[in-house]
């Protein structure tokens, strides 16, 4: 496996969307190949950040009581 | 004697116990879907009144979670999404700088910003950009390639939930997130810009 063909599988990897075989090849090739390797990273990295990003934001107590206030209703 | 509960009263305590615990994430979701805090407000509350009203089709034991996910998606698409604003008009392709290769992807770009202002791409995301910069490109992403992202890198569904949620084969969701995620990264990348932490010439190649 090369750069690009590891670079076409990268978002698979970082999903864990890949069969046994073709994750094998993957992790080799970036065990091997540090740019490779450190695009990895940076990808996982950006994948946290959006993740905790979005989080924070929860709803208020005021939308808490008007969506229970819904389950009397119906 | 045993109380025996009506199923009505059964269905409500299984649904308060089950479908409420979902309710920040799916809030949390419902903002980047409608970009404003009091129609997130209103489409929650009509996820869960749907969901309340239809949970005797939910089947016990399968994905709750997703179940309300794909109402969310359902009844945003359905109601919400004529009234939105449109997302800012975005290059999905860029051409790479035919000397350099680079203009590609964040990582590129910022390696490419020579002599950089950062250490290394993974200092500048951590240092750089901040959560609001990332919820902004969010935000500014068409809303095929949003759904997409949001499902996976946000709320970490599986492709295939992705698929059941949007009714959309599972090469669609990958290709979605492909595109997606390379256009949320140029999308980074022009923010960055703006906001003056690099500058970019005309080919696209960073300087800075």
């Amino acid at each position: 496996m090369n750069c690009d063909e590891w670079f076409d599988r990268l978002y698979q990897l970082l999903d864990r969307d890949l069969d046994e075989k073709l994750w094998r090849d993957v992790e080799k090739h970036m065990k091997d190949c540090r740019p490779c390797w450190d695009r990895f990273e940076f990808e996982k990295r950006l994948k946290e950040r959006l993740k905790n990003s979005c989080c924070k934001e929860s709803c208020t107590e005021k939308l808490r009581v008007r969506i229970k206030a819904l389950f009397t209703k119906y | 004697m045993a109380i025996v509960m009506e199923p009505q009263a059964q269905n409500k305590e299984l649904f308060e116990k089950e479908a409420l615990q979902y309710m920040d994430e799916l809030f949390a979701s419902a903002m980047r879907m409608a970009r404003n805090k009091e129609a997130a407000e209103d489409l929650l509350s009509e996820v869960y009144a749907k969901a309340w009203k239809s949970f005797d089709q939910f089947e016990p034991g399968t994905n709750l979670r997703a179940w309300l996910y794909k109402i969310l998606t359902n009844t945003y698409i359905n109601h919400y999404r004529q009234k939105q604003r449109q997302p800012l008009m975005v290059e999905l392709d860029r051409p790479e700088d035919p000397e350099t290769g680079a203009g590609g992807d964040l990582y590129d770009r910022i390696l490419g910003a020579s002599p950089s202002p950062f250490d290394n791409p993974d200092q500048a995301l951590a240092n750089r950009i901040l959560d609001q910069d990332l919820k902004k490109a969010i935000d500014n992403l068409p809303e095929e390639f949003r759904m997409a992202v949001l499902l996976s890198d946000v709320q970490n569904f599986s492709y295939q939930d992705i698929a059941d949620i949007l009714s959309i084969p599972i090469g669609t969701v990958r290709s979605r997130l492909w595109r997606g995620r390379r256009l949320l990264q140029n999308i980074l990348w022009d923010q960055a810009v703006a906001a003056g932490i690099v500058s970019d010439n005309k080919k696209g190649k960073a300087t800075v």
